[in-house]
Formats: structure tokens, sequence, C-alpha cells
């Protein structure tokens, strides 16, 4: 979070706040259900009373990107990573590797993005930067997190996931061994 | 307990269908799976449910309806999430039996973990689980194919083909609800080009 006492519940919050948000502070509204143009303006107008609230510049940016003014959604997901809201981190990862229209491919702005978010235990961010290191995504950054960090990630990730995700973690770690195992080799 | 019971078939010739237009009940509303295909209800997680509240009323409505295996299923949750596997697992492979998808899933993931002492089983989890995918369930739609391809199944009698593997995992990809759902699913099937090449 980005402030000692996040702001209170807002009517973007309850217009806009995203499910799988780890840090939502509503149930959340699936994507189908937002209101584009209600949800915007309420989120303008919280963002302009919370200026440092980074849960709703990161709402604000969902309806953003998803009324395709992809501009503007960066900025005010840039703008809630600046606060450290993890979930802002992991989807602006998220778009420099999904190839969105005018967003190009960009290795260290995921792993830039999705670092600070795995290391502020957001879980998707966890084990998606896990999965694009083993695939060599990050091999060319010299920044990039060592073994062990990624390790730590998913076993951070490890007591939070149902048996699906403990599939993956596990297939994950697998990995990660046999990877650090041809290294020593 | 150390082994399932098998051999119980023969019920599910006369165990209720799912959809059947039997009364939703307490026990419904306290034990339903979320995921379950059968459930009546939206359903409650196993952080929220009440266990001693959804054993009492989930016994109390399999006294009345015994042959339902929606019913059969929710009291083996119930039971299983208070650490009662023998209470637990003959309701729920009643309710494999009598064509639950979940609880064939289930029934699968408990003898593959080897979970409350019940003898692992790999043969058993292949049957289970691809009768499960069968059905469309999504779960084992992923388990499936992900324990063939790491050979968890080997010495079994592979009842899905290769081509039907792809189907489950084709399937399963539009069924992911979340982000790492759609990422194993994802994962997998890029693993399944490689295991269709090599075969």
């Amino acid at each position: 979070m980005t402030t000692a006492v996040p702001a209170p519940v807002t009517d973007c919050d309850l217009l806009a706040a995203n499910p799988p948000d780890p840090d939502r502070i509503v149930a959340g509204v699936p994507r189908a259900a937002v209101d584009l143009p209600r949800a915007i303006a309420a989120c303008r107008a919280a963002v302009a009373q919370y200026p440092d609230e980074g849960r709703l510049a990161y709402q604000l940016g969902r309806c953003l990107f998803y009324a395709g003014d992809t501009p503007a959604a960066l900025d005010s997901f840039r703008r809630a990573a600046a606060l450290g809201y993890r979930q802002a981190h992991f989807i602006l990862g998220l778009i420099a590797l999904r190839r969105y229209p005018g967003v190009p491919f960009d290795p260290a702005a995921i792993e830039q993005h999705w670092r600070a978010a795995a290391r502020a235990d957001h879980l998707n961010a966890q084990v998606s930067y896990a999965r694009e290191w083993l695939k060599g995504a990050f091999a060319d950054l010299a920044q990039r997190a060592p073994a062990d960090e990624v390790k730590n990630f998913l076993e951070r990730a490890r007591p939070r996931v149902d048996y699906l995700g403990g599939l993956l973690v596990d297939d994950l770690l697998a990995a990660l061994a046999a990877a650090s195992a041809r290294r020593e080799t | 307990m150390k082994h399932i019971l098998w051999g119980v078939t023969a019920l599910a010739l006369w165990a209720a269908p799912a959809g059947a237009a039997d009364d939703i009940t307490e026990c419904d509303r306290l034990a339903a799976h979320p995921s379950d295909p059968d459930k009546r209800v939206p359903g409650v997680s196993q952080e929220a449910m009440n266990k001693a509240a959804a054993q009492a009323a989930c016994e109390a409505a399999v006294a009345k309806d015994p042959n339902n295996r929606r019913l059969r299923y929710q009291l083996g949750r119930a039971y299983f999430y208070d650490g009662k596997f023998d209470k637990g697992i003959p309701h729920v492979e009643f309710a494999a039996n009598a064509g639950s998808s979940q609880a064939q899933f289930v029934l699968g993931y408990i003898i593959d973990g080897g979970q409350g002492g019940v003898k692992k089983d790999p043969c058993k989890v292949e049957d289970l689980w691809v009768k499960s995918a069968r059905q469309g369930r999504f779960a084992a739609q992923v388990s499936y194919p992900h324990h063939a391809m790491r050979g968890l199944f080997k010495g079994c009698k592979l009842q899905a083909s290769t081509a039907e593997m792809g189907a489950f995992l084709d399937a399963a990809k539009k069924q992911g609800e979340d982000y790492y759902q759609r990422l194993l699913v994802s994962i997998l099937q890029e693993e399944f080009a490689a295991y269709q090449a090599r075969k």
C-alpha cells in the first residue's frame, strides 16, 4: 500500500476495483460489468482528492485501459507504481509482455515491474517473474534477479496457492533446480 | 484409512443425477463447492465453511436423500476439511461412482497425494481423472495431461489418447478463471507440443 492510512472507500473503489487486486478494499467489479464513463469520472475525482493513494491511480488506469486510452492508462499505472502499488507494477509488466498496440515488448520493463511486485509478495508477479526468468526473457539483463531470489519468490508463493497453483509452482521450482544443476555442471 | 473401497459402480444406476429436481438444502448452503458443476447455490470456500454445522446439515440431508450424489459429495467435503478422512471418503467415493465430476477429481486428488493415510494408486487416479475430464471438469482437464506428460501414470493404461489430452487442454484454456490458471494451461500446452512431437 502507498500510504500509512489508505484512502477510504470511494465511488472509484465501488465502480472500478479489480477482483484479483490483492490490495483492493471492496470486492471489485469484473471487467464486463465496469460502467466505464461513471467509473472514469469517479476515479478522476478520487485521484484528485487523494493524490498519494496508489490504489485509486491504479483503478483509474484500469478504466482508461479498458476504454482504449492506453497512453493515459499507462500514465496512471506508472503513477500508482511510483506510489508503491504492487498491482500497478504487475500490470505494467504484463502490458510490456503482451505487445499491446503502441506498447513495445520490453524485457527490462517486465523485469523491473514484476520484480518490484514480487518483492512486495504479489503472488501472480512471483510466479510470472519465475516463468519468464526460466524462459530466458531476462537473460540479457545484468540487473536480473539471481536464482536464489527467484526461488525465494516461488517458496513464498507456494503456501498461498491451491492445488492447481501448486502444480504450477512446483513445476517452476523443479525447472529452477534443473537449471541451477545445469549451470553447476 | 489405508485402502479405498471400490466396486460400488452399481450405485450409479440409482443415484440422483446432476440437476435432479431435488430441493436446495441447508447442506447446499453450508457445504457446496464453488467449482462443483452439480452445485445448486454459489458455494462456500474452505475457509468460510462452518464445518460442524455443515456436517450436521449434510448428515441430515443425506439421511433423507441417501442416493443424491451432490449431497453425498458435500458431506464428504465437510468431513475432509475437518480432517475426518475416514468419515468423508465413503461419501466422496459414492458420489464419484455416481458420476459426479467434482467427486471424481477430488477422490483422485486425495489418492494422488495419499492424503489422510489413503494408499497412493496412480492407476485409480488416472481412471478417476479421465472420467472427470471427459465431463468437462477443469481441474481434471489440467491435472490429467500434467501427470501423464510427467510419467506419473506409468504402468497404467492411459485411457485418454494424445489427441484427447490435447483436447482437454484446449477445453481448459477456455475455462481458466484466473491469471495463474491460464498461465498453467499455457505452460502445459507448450509442453504438450513437445510431448506430442515425441509420440
